[in-house]
């Protein structure tokens, strides 16, 4: 089971479209951060908890659009004609499933754990994370 | 098959198939986001309500949602395992090219559909501003052009990738740069809107040409690329590379491919609409002869050259005066004698907020040795082009006789076309602009003569600074037109005791209104065509022409006459727009004195195009965008001080702002605006009730200004040097627009209270515009005001003003 994890977990890291989505996200992320949080929201701190929040929520739709990518993967062409094969074997077939789920939520966590890890690199860069001990 | 026949058989699968009605049901109800969700436009006027801002969104929308379907069309082919079968019956290449047309139809029809289903909506809620041609154009450019580009791209990108996957991201991407900041390009992205409102009274084809312009340009782009990918198309088995090397033969797709890439390249190279020489980039100097052929082009270093060996003995003094110190290469003057001279012209106070933008006259003393008497002008009006065509005639009297030089400055988009002396024709030097809001400046030499006609030929196009914003106001339409200059100026001449006649042709609906003091005539002419007479005082006219109501306000101390667009006549005979006028007039006559206008020389406050934002002033026009003027804006109670209010404001402007001005060469921030919001809230304390001026302007100030103190750049200034120079211009805009305009009247309030009350303090500002007008203040300075007020420049600091 942990080698049919790692298995597709390892496919849909190295997967253009994980990699596509994480080169947008990145963009995206430091688009957003430029143009409307480091001026502060409101004339709150861009460290502010409104700041911050706008920034997620901004971008919180694409992230949603990268999910929606990510679980097309799971009705493929290529995983059509892998599903013969695995329909072939004696393996559970909702576990199976649960285990792609379970991937594609660890890949979509890491996707998002990038503009977070972004705006932590840029506010620590700019205001030495002052946030942890307001 | 022929392919007309598999064209047919395409489309019609495509209009029975399911997912196109489901997509086409999503599409369709797209627009509706735009009446209130999403908000890309600032909502202004009606058409901005409902037909740009759904509209846009609309179009954006459906053209993403056709990719879509293009790609799920593409990708049904191999996904089915249809190809063998299907490649042996049609070409992959034809097969691609039917199924794109096929869609490019698709959405055609889509879009005939849409604009139907809003139609009536539409045409009820913009009422009279309706225009069948306009809601047709919108659709064409929006919808029409953007569906095209959007598939081409989609087309391009899947050829290219043979992946729905990559090519949906690519689309995304594509999107997503399309909307992106294109700086002083913007218009030209190839999903680009513009920065100002659409105008519902004065038409909009200013717009409709320049976005036409930058989708035609892209669609060559895209359609260029589009068949240089058809050499991608998979073939005989083999990948990307392969097929590209089977594909090369095929003429037919790669020569077309680059002759439209290379069109849309030349189209971006050579756009019309920007200037783009900067006073950072010197420009060549490029020498016309005697009949206004470009004869030869010198380079940078060059002109630099030339400027400095040029003005070794020269009065440096009238370089500066005329140039803004770094600016231009040409503008200088050989002969000792002669002095600066700027008498004619404007300095510019651009209040970038919104609110009021002031026009001022300076009245230096010139000494110039080159005196203008009078200058014949013929203008001629291309509303459909956009174009002005002008013949200059300037009788001058050279009072040195020796060979003097001759500055002229114009417009952006001006382009001298020849210029005779005493009927000989003779050469002139195109130089560099001073500033970004200025056209090329034109040096010719005026013979050893006393008397000169000097004759000018010219042709503006209006076009837009690059300062990155698409706010094209200054236009030639067949509604409306407002030029920036109509004809060039003497950067060096003497114009005091000059006088102008000018005949302009204009569309014959069109109502003129001249500036100063001048007298006007109508007649008739043929082709739907009026020639104009004007005679009055100056170098030249400036005036604005439109499809104007004219109404002259009754029973004020001077003589008003209010124009604005037909289509709000009977919504302002309701709102009884006359009485605010009146009133306004009346408060500022009682508290601050008279103004000096006649029935020759009467106030003209004139409504203008929504493209041009916030409001203006000079000599005796006072313009407003329209708006200020919608029903919109003039019914929404909630914002306080509401447009109603800025109309009033913006009158008050004739007191504080054009007939006493208020400058401070220390304090960058003691400006009109100050005089002119305190002036309006007392207005509205006089209409309202005390508590109203509390709660819609004091408070106001007072929470701005607060604000901004609490701002974390403020409260942590050691972090604004962290920022980007954009971000850091931002953030100093918002200082300058809250000391402007809640500082200053903040400060008049507290002098008010010092002094003993409103009515010690409506004594003081009488005193103050009384000694401008008696020009014993030529302006008033911050310090003025103190020692008016008798009060100290302490006193008058509000709590933490020197931190800001």
């Amino acid at each position: 089971m942990k080698n049919i994890f790692q298995m597709e977990l390892k496919r849909l890291l190295i997967n253009k479209l994980t990699i596509a989505l994480f080169a947008i996200v990145s963009i995206y992320s430091y688009y957003i951060m430029h143009q409307e949080i480091i001026l502060g929201v409101e004339g709150t701190a861009p460290y502010s908890k409104l700041s911050f929040e706008t920034y997620i929520r901004a971008i919180a739709p694409l992230l949603v659009i990268g999910l929606l990518l990510l679980v097309t993967t799971l009705y493929s062409k290529q995983s059509k004609n892998a599903k013969v094969l695995f329909d072939a074997t004696q393996m559970n077939k909702k576990l199976y499933l649960c285990i792609r789920y379970f991937a594609i939520i660890l890949v979509f966590a890491i996707i998002c754990l990038e503009p977070l890890a972004y705006a932590f690199v840029v506010y620590y860069r700019l205001f030495h994370f002052p946030f942890l001990y307001d | 098959m022929k392919f007309m026949k598999l064209f047919q058989v395409e489309c019609k699968r495509l209009l029975q198939a399911p997912t196109t009605w489901f997509f086409f049901l999503l599409a369709s109800f797209c627009p509706l986001l735009g009446y209130k969700a999403i908000s890309y436009i600032a909502v202004a006027t009606v058409t901005d309500q409902y037909l740009a801002n759904p509209f846009w969104i609309g179009g954006l929308a459906c053209s993403f949602l056709l990719s879509i379907l293009a790609l799920y069309t593409y990708h049904r082919v191999p996904k089915n395992q249809m190809e063998h079968i299907l490649y042996s019956v049609v070409s992959p290449v034809k097969l691609h090219v039917i199924q794109t047309f096929s869609l490019f139809l698709l959405g055609w029809i889509w879009t005939i559909l849409i604009a139907l289903i809003y139609l009536p909506y539409t045409k009820t809620m913009t009422a009279n501003s309706f225009s069948l041609k306009e809601y047709g154009t919108f659709f064409f450019i929006f919808y029409g052009m953007t569906i095209a580009l959007m598939l081409m791209m989609t087309a391009f990108l899947y050829n290219l990738t043979n992946h729905v996957d990559a090519s949906a991201i690519g689309v995304a991407l594509l999107v997503l740069l399309g909307l992106s900041s294109w700086k002083q390009l913007s218009y030209l992205s190839y999903l680009s809107f513009v920065d100002c409102c659409f105008s519902s009274d004065f038409g909009n084809d200013s717009i409709y040409r320049m976005l036409s312009y930058s989708r035609f340009l892209w669609l060559c782009i895209f359609c260029g690329m589009w068949l240089m990918s058809l050499l991608s198309i998979r073939t005989r088995e083999k990948k990307w590379l392969g097929s590209i090397l089977c594909n090369l033969c095929k003429g037919y797709l790669l020569v077309p491919g680059l002759l439209l890439l290379g069109a849309g390249g030349l189209l971006f190279l050579k756009q019309p609409y920007i200037e783009l020489d900067g006073i950072e980039n010197y420009a060549e100097l490029e020498t016309y002869d005697e009949s206004g052929n470009y004869v030869e082009s010198q380079t940078s270093d060059a002109s630099k050259n030339y400027v400095e060996s040029e003005t070794n003995d020269t009065s440096k003094n009238n370089v500066e005066s005329q140039t803004n110190d770094e600016s231009d290469s040409n503008t200088y003057d050989e002969s000792d004698t002669v002095a600066g001279s700027d008498t004619d012209h404007v300095s510019e106070d651009v209040d970038t907020s919104g609110g009021m933008m002031a026009y001022t006259y300076s009245d230096k003393e010139t000494s110039s040795s080159q005196t203008l008497t009078h200058t014949d002008i013929d203008l001629h009006f291309d509303c459909h082009k956009g174009t002005m065509t002008g013949n200059a005639t300037f009788s001058l009297e050279n009072l040195s006789e020796t060979e003097q030089e001759c500055t002229l400055s114009t417009a952006l988009g001006c382009e001298i076309q020849s210029i005779t002396i005493n009927d000989i024709p003779t050469s002139f030097i195109k130089g560099n602009k001073p500033d970004l809001y200025s056209g090329n400046n034109f040096t010719f030499i005026l013979p050893a003569t006393k008397n000169l006609t000097v004759r000018i030929a010219y042709k503006q196009t209006p076009k837009m600074a690059a300062d990155g914003l698409v706010n094209p106001f200054c236009e030639i339409t067949p509604e409306y037109i407002f030029p920036t200059t109509l004809v060039p100026g003497f950067t060096d001449v003497n114009t005091d005791s000059a006088t102008y006649s000018c005949n302009a042709t204009l569309p014959k609906e069109m109502e003129l209104i001249v500036e100063g003091i001048a007298t006007k005539q109508k007649q008739a002419n043929q082709k739907g065509l009026a020639s104009w007479q004007l005679h009055g005082e100056g170098a030249s006219p400036f005036f604005i022409a439109g499809n104007y109501v004219k109404l002259p306000i009754q029973n004020v101390d001077f003589p008003v006459v209010f124009y604005y667009g037909k289509n709000h006549q009977e919504e302002f005979e309701k709102l009884n727009i006359e009485q605010l006028l009146q009133d306004t007039i009346h408060y500022c006559c009682d508290h601050y004195g008279v103004l000096p206008f006649t029935e020759e020389y009467p106030l003209n406050i004139v409504m203008t195009s929504a493209h041009m934002m916030g409001g203006a002033a000079g000599s005796n026009l006072s313009y407003m965008g329209e708006s200020f003027f919608s029903s919109i804006n003039l019914n929404d109670q909630q914002r306080g001080a509401n447009a109603r209010e800025v109309i009033a404001h913006e009158i008050i402007h004739q007191w504080w702002g054009m007939q006493a001005f208020i400058m401070d060469d220390e304090d960058c921030c003691w400006t009109p605006e100050a005089f002119t919001c305190y002036a309006t809230s007392r207005l509205m304390e006089d209409l309202y009730g005390k508590s109203y001026a509390e709660k819609y302007y004091v408070e106001k100030w007072q929470k701005d200004y607060q604000n901004l103190q609490n701002h974390f750049y403020m409260q942590h200034p050691q972090y604004q040097s962290l920022l980007s120079t954009f971000d850091y211009s931002q953030l100093e805009n918002l200082i300058d627009t809250t000391n402007v305009y809640s500082m200053g009247p903040l400060k008049l309030k507290l002098a008010e209270q010092l002094v003993g009350g409103e009515e010690q303090m409506d004594a003081v500002l009488q005193n103050l515009f009384e000694k401008c007008q008696s020009m014993e203040l030529p302006y008033i300075t911050e310090q003025d005001f103190i020692d008016a007020c008798n009060l100290s420049e302490t006193q008058l600091q509000l709590e933490g003003e020197n931190a800001l």
